[in-house]
């Protein structure tokens, strides 16, 4: 997997600078009391998504990669 | 190559193949979320079966197969799709319709104005929110997907948080409920398994 160089400079800046910005203890309070309604509307949010009947064409991939891979 | 097998027995390439299937519907929903748009979202998975196909002589049996994967789709995504531009942000309003239609009906507005707040996060904060909060990710795991520090995962799923609670006017113990779930909830925020 080609891993873009410019994006990992840019990641091991943000880590540093992430590093230097940890919320202080009430906002990490705050963050408790946020996460029951956002994690909430997320998880409703995904689930939908993930109960959705997938694509075809997914498993007609599937079919075709093993049918090549079982050819003699 | 492959020998015949007796029937009823499982060989390391289907029990390979059954993890690809098992996995598409929750790779699906993040590629989704991630990109804001159901045809980019679906291509993106495709090519992420068959990168992982192609590349499953490099995948341990018995490790992480979900990150492995996670990891095929995240790279594939910002290597390609993101370069391709946003103008195809749902252009069709798909992901829109499909939303507002899997949720009950009293909840839609609601699922709706999330899913607009959650385009506007950034995409490492975006996609932090999504590996631990949804995808079943720990913090050390969804470190790994990105390729960054665990402290810089926390930092984000934070941000993307306070955002999404400046966005949806969520400020204070008014929007909260309090009782056995809340604290539940509180406690799996603790143990790392929730955001």
């Amino acid at each position: 997997m080609p891993v873009d160089d410019a994006q990992e400079q840019k990641e091991g800046a943000r880590t540093r600078a992430a590093a230097a910005d940890q919320p202080d203890a009430d906002s990490e309070r705050l963050g408790l009391v946020i996460n029951d309604t956002i994690g909430k509307r997320l998880q409703a949010h995904y689930r939908a998504l993930a109960d959705e009947p997938l694509p075809d064409r997914f498993m007609v991939l599937l079919a075709q990669l093993r049918a090549k891979e079982l050819k003699p | 190559m492959t020998l015949p097998v007796p029937s009823g027995l499982r060989t390391a390439s289907d029990l390979f193949r059954d993890g690809l299937i098992a996995e598409m519907p929750n790779l699906r929903a993040f590629a989704i979320s991630l990109c804001g748009n159901v045809h980019q979202a679906d291509d993106l998975v495709q090519d992420t079966l068959l990168k992982a196909w192609s590349n499953a002589d490099n995948f341990e049996a018995g490790t992480n197969l979900r990150a492995w994967l996670f990891t095929i789709l995240r790279n594939t995504y910002y290597s390609i799709y993101r370069r391709r531009g946003r103008e195809v942000q749902d252009s069709d309003g798909v992901y829109a319709k499909r939303i507002a239609t899997a949720a009950p009906q009293e909840s839609a507005v609601e699922m709706q104005e999330f899913r607009i707040a959650l385009t506007k996060l950034s995409e490492e904060h975006r996609e932090a929110l999504l590996l631990v909060g949804a995808s079943g990710f720990s913090y050390e795991e969804a470190a790994e997907v990105c390729g960054v520090a665990v402290g810089t995962v926390k930092s984000r799923v934070n941000r993307a948080r306070a955002k999404l609670a400046e966005l949806l006017g969520i400020d204070g113990p008014g929007d909260l409920g309090s009782g056995p779930m809340s604290d539940a909830v509180v406690k799996r925020f603790d143990s790392g398994s929730l955001i």
